[in-house]
């Protein structure tokens, strides 16, 4: 640790190599929304296959589609949606060092995360069911043309979304825990704004998904 | 109203302790309630354009809708209105970079055959070899006509 | 805060209070755990150099067999050996080389900081490395690959026999490791600038390694998704890229050089920024242009975005897109053009010293001039038909990777070698060194040309007797190259154990990093630097500078 005078008040959670707090978390930020970046050109890739099968084959796209349900992705927009906002919520509790909202828009955030993927397991389980699966595996009857492309899209581009919700449930408990641990404040709470970051880049996505997997005629 | 009033002693007190960084912004819930709300009218009005059948129109509708919906996480829920401006910047090269990955890829997949016509590409013969699998239904067969194209892609030049 | 500061780090003495970054802490653990941005440098400098042995070792295994026309190996040995140098070159070295090494060891010192922005993310970015490359390595053990480098679909996907999918996984890992070093390297150079460096007073290794960051931020997620999808597709068979079940696999290509054309200028631009820094310090002038060079290399890394499909001329892509992608390729040698002129003019009139780095800046310039300009010929649609996969472009890309990158990386590990471990290497035989990989290589590449215009194509181990001539030089060249590298590998290790302890600053250079101690402190600088003048202000021209005014 340095001993010049200038950092003679050094706050416990400001890093060594870092001057004021505000450098800290602006850095903090910077970095999240790079990664925030290198995410959305990640997906962008899996968005561009799906642009091109169904640029060549909208026919197929067209039927298969109508074979995932409205309802159970409708709703799940809905509960991605509202835990967006107990997220915002969140971060807005820990900036106002609000402890007690905190933790509870955290808990509530993990709350509709796992409701989702419940919904998730239901909705797969009945493309199992049916035989609506990925590539080789497609054993379904009735969609016309190549639907094991429209599935594995769908498959694979669901699927990392989901990895994406879970991974995104452990680093809110991680948040959780250390918000009852008493870590955050008005003081220092990038941790919380950047979960809150990734989590509503979860959101966004979904919200791109939901239209072009279940909607588009 | 005890919610105006707990909003306005939030802000107070973030306003003690706050500024640490710069744009430290607290926004007051109406907004993020009003934010919820046209987030949820818009999924409802993407759902029934859907079932109006606009036909070619229904993804450019659909994802006018999404872009707005997006916008308004980004600008609220993340903050990014009231952040610094870097960070706009970074997610507007980002959809800049997703831009070009679009459209050069899409320079390619649209004008197949235009200035050279070809009767047999890959995707008319697949369209017919698809047709064919499903009625026959033998994978070993695929796999052979796999090879086929692929050979044939490379005999091209 | 005060200016006094620098000058009292300056104060080199051996009795001096704190210990520099080698000897604070001891043992394997406080390297490998280590938080320090110098010491995770100096660990990726020798992961880097010890798989460029590994891909060194395997291409002269390659250039042994092609010395008779008929092939000795098996073939599908030949095919599993070119793709491991392949592979091993490009990702587990020329990626890393200069940014993740000399960059993470310069980079914080140019901006006067204690350390890079993320340190944590720094060390993981290294283990995930090490991780990445473990999965590479399993690959080989466990049958190998030969798909080449480029895991061209269907056949990596439904044809090719080996470990295809731990190779792919190990790409995918190090994907991550390198977007993260970008990742951190950007924000530093945002947050982490000392006071009163603007971003005009950045020395331009440091726009290099930006502009790099960038496209290491940008293009390395698709090559992500794509391996992801290529590991889906050869394990689950989803059809995305298979041409039986519908798929395209010319979008593999699209995904794929989205993503492996701009890491040919993640590779080379590092290798500018430290061509600049070079030239500059040794020829003891002002660089020439500073704006036009630091554009240039923010240029290089968009416009390279736009120009992935010219590795597809001859591959099934639309004749349009053809056009589009060479009419775009010849922009991107206006910025290229832009930089070399300038180091050029940096030198005209300046005191050239003829230093081991300087010798490099040379090689660097004739190597790459003619690595670029090879490049314009393959960007004409109507010459890359002829020259497509011929011997051509294998040398035309070793002209710029080997003849760009890896010189630049050669000069600026022996420009920032004193600083790294604080002794001097002999310079008569580094200048010999220099010397040999400017002739090995001309030799190796030069006969690759001839081959490749005559219509050898590459990937083959068997080839029409008429090519053995030019193959056989090609050899010889190898072998000269080989003993240069184990010629530079041997003074640079004798120079650590008994060399002459290096002088504080040797090059006379005026960037931040020459006015720490040699080797630096664990926190880089006493106190907080302030810059006041710009990168290249040598004393010297400074007293010139007025009489030029006037005149």
């Amino acid at each position: 640790m340095s001993t010049t005078a200038e950092h003679a008040e050094h706050p416990k959670f400001l890093a060594h190599h870092f001057y004021t707090p505000g450098q800290q978390a602006d850095s903090a930020k910077l970095g999240m929304w790079l990664f925030l970046g290198q995410e959305l050109l990640f997906f962008s890739g899996l968005f561009l296959a799906y642009a091109t099968y169904r640029f060549f084959y909208p026919d197929t796209f067209l039927e298969a589609h109508h074979h995932l349900s409205v309802p159970m992705g409708g709703f799940n927009t809905v509960v991605l949606i509202t835990s967006s906002l107990t997220m915002a919520l969140a971060v807005r509790a820990a900036q106002t060092s609000n402890q007690k909202k905190l933790i509870w828009n955290l808990v509530a955030t993990i709350a509709f995360a796992c409701v989702f993927l419940v919904v998730k397991y239901f909705e797969y389980s009945a493309k199992f069911h049916h035989g609506f699966l990925p590539g080789k595996f497609y054993t379904g009857h009735g969609i016309e043309g190549l639907p094991h492309l429209f599935f594995g899209i769908y498959f694979v581009m669901t699927g990392l979304h989901g990895l994406h919700v879970i991974a995104g449930i452990g680093v809110l408990i991680w948040i959780l825990m250390r918000s009852k641990r008493g870590d955050f404040s008005a003081e220092y709470f990038t941790p919380v704004e950047n979960v809150g970051l990734y989590w509503h880049l979860v959101d966004l996505i979904w919200i791109f998904l939901f239209p072009l997997l279940y909607l588009v005629k | 109203m005890s919610q105006a009033a707990a909003d306005t002693m939030d802000n107070t007190h973030a306003a003690e302790h706050g500024g640490h960084h710069g744009e430290h912004h607290v926004l007051p819930y109406t907004v993020y309630f009003a934010v919820y709300g046209s987030l949820l009218v818009l999924t409802g009005i993407t759902v029934l354009v859907s079932f109006a059948g606009l036909g070619k129109w229904s993804i450019p509708v659909a994802m006018a809708v999404a872009v707005v919906k997006a916008s308004l996480v980004v600008g609220y829920f993340m903050h990014l209105k009231y952040d610094d401006r870097l960070n706009s910047l970074i997610l507007v090269v980002t959809l800049l970079f997703i831009l070009i990955f679009f459209a050069m890829t899409f320079s390619d997949m649209r004008t197949r055959g235009m200035i050279d016509p070809v009767e047999d590409n890959m995707v008319l013969r697949n369209e017919q070899a698809a047709e064919k699998a499903a009625a026959a239904e033998a994978s070993g067969e695929s796999s052979e006509k796999g090879e086929e194209a692929h050979h044939e892609g490379a005999a091209e030049h | 805060m005060s200016t006094e500061v620098i000058t009292d780090s300056t104060v080199d003495a051996p009795g001096h209070a704190e210990e520099n970054y080698l000897q604070s802490g001891k043992g394997v653990l406080s390297w490998l755990f280590t938080l320090d941005h110098k010491r995770i440098g100096l660990m990726y400098l020798v992961s880097v150099l010890s798989f460029f042995l590994v891909g060194g070792l395997l291409a002269m295994v390659i250039r042994i067999e092609l010395l008779t026309p008929e092939g000795n190996l098996a073939p599908e040995v030949y095919n599993r050996i070119f793709t491991l140098h392949g592979a091993a070159m490009i990702f587990v070295f020329l990626v890393p080389a200069i940014p993740a090494s000399l960059g993470n060891f310069i980079l914080p010192l140019m901006l006067g900081a204690k350390d890079v922005a993320f340190p944590r993310l720094n060390l993981l970015s290294f283990h995930i490395y090490l991780f990445g490359a473990l999965f590479l390595v399993y690959a080989i053990l466990t049958g190998g690959i030969d798909t080449g480098w480029t895991f061209y679909t269907p056949y990596s996907s439904s044809f090719a026999s080996g470990s295809v999918i731990a190779a792919l996984f190990g790409v995918f890992i190090l994907g991550f490791s390198s977007i993260l070093t970008g990742l951190n390297f950007i924000v530093t150079i945002h947050k982490m600038r000392a006071p009163g460096q603007t971003w005009y007073q950045m020395p331009l290794f440091l726009w290099a390694i930006y502009a790099t960051s960038l496209i290491q931020v940008l293009a390395t997620p698709v090559i992500a998704i794509t391996v992801f999808l290529l590991m889906i597709e050869r394990s689950l068979g989803i059809g995305i890229f298979d041409p039986a079940m519908g798929g395209d696999p010319v979008l593999f290509q699209h995904f794929f050089w989205f993503y492996s054309h701009p890491v040919v200028y993640l590779m080379v631009l590092p290798g500018f920024g430290v061509i600049s820094e070079l030239v500059a310090v040794h020829s003891r002038k002002n660089i020439f242009g500073y704006k036009a060079i630091a554009f240039s290399s923010v240029a290089i890394s968009g416009i390279g975005f736009l120009i992935w499909g010219h590795h597809m001329f001859v591959s099934g892509q639309s004749e349009f897109a053809g056009i589009l992608f060479s009419f775009l390729t010849f922009a991107v040698a206006i910025p290229t053009a832009i930089k070399v002129f300038s180091w050029v003019a940096t030198m005209y009139k300046g005191s050239i010293a003829y230093t081991t780095p300087m010798c490099y800046v040379f090689t660097f310039l004739f190597l790459f001039a003619i690595g670029g300009l090879t490049g314009l010929f393959l960007a004409t649609i109507a010459v890359d038909v002829h020259l497509h996969d011929t011997y051509f472009v294998v040398a035309h890309f070793h002209y710029v990777m080997v003849g760009g990158t890896l010189t630049a990386f050669l000069g600026g590990l022996h420009h920032w070698w004193p600083k790294m471990t604080g002794k001097m290497y002999n310079n008569k035989l580094g200048n010999l060194g220099a010397f040999l990989v400017f002739l090995g290589f001309n030799v190796t590449f030069m006969a690759q040309f001839v081959l490749g215009t005559r219509g050898m194509p590459r990937r083959y181990h068997t080839y029409l007797p008429e090519f053995q001539f030019w193959h056989v030089i090609s050899t010889i060249g190898s072998f000269i190259l080989a003993i240069a590298f184990f010629l530079i590998l041997g003074y640079l290790m004798h120079s650590i154990f008994r060399g002459k302890k290096a002088p504080h600053n040797p090059w006379g250079g005026v960037s931040l990093e020459w006015e720490t101690a040699t080797p630096p402190i664990t926190h880089n600088f006493h106190g907080q630097p302030i810059v006041t003048r710009g990168p290249y202000e040598f004393p010297e021209i400074e007293d010139v500078e007025p009489a030029k005014a006037h005149a």
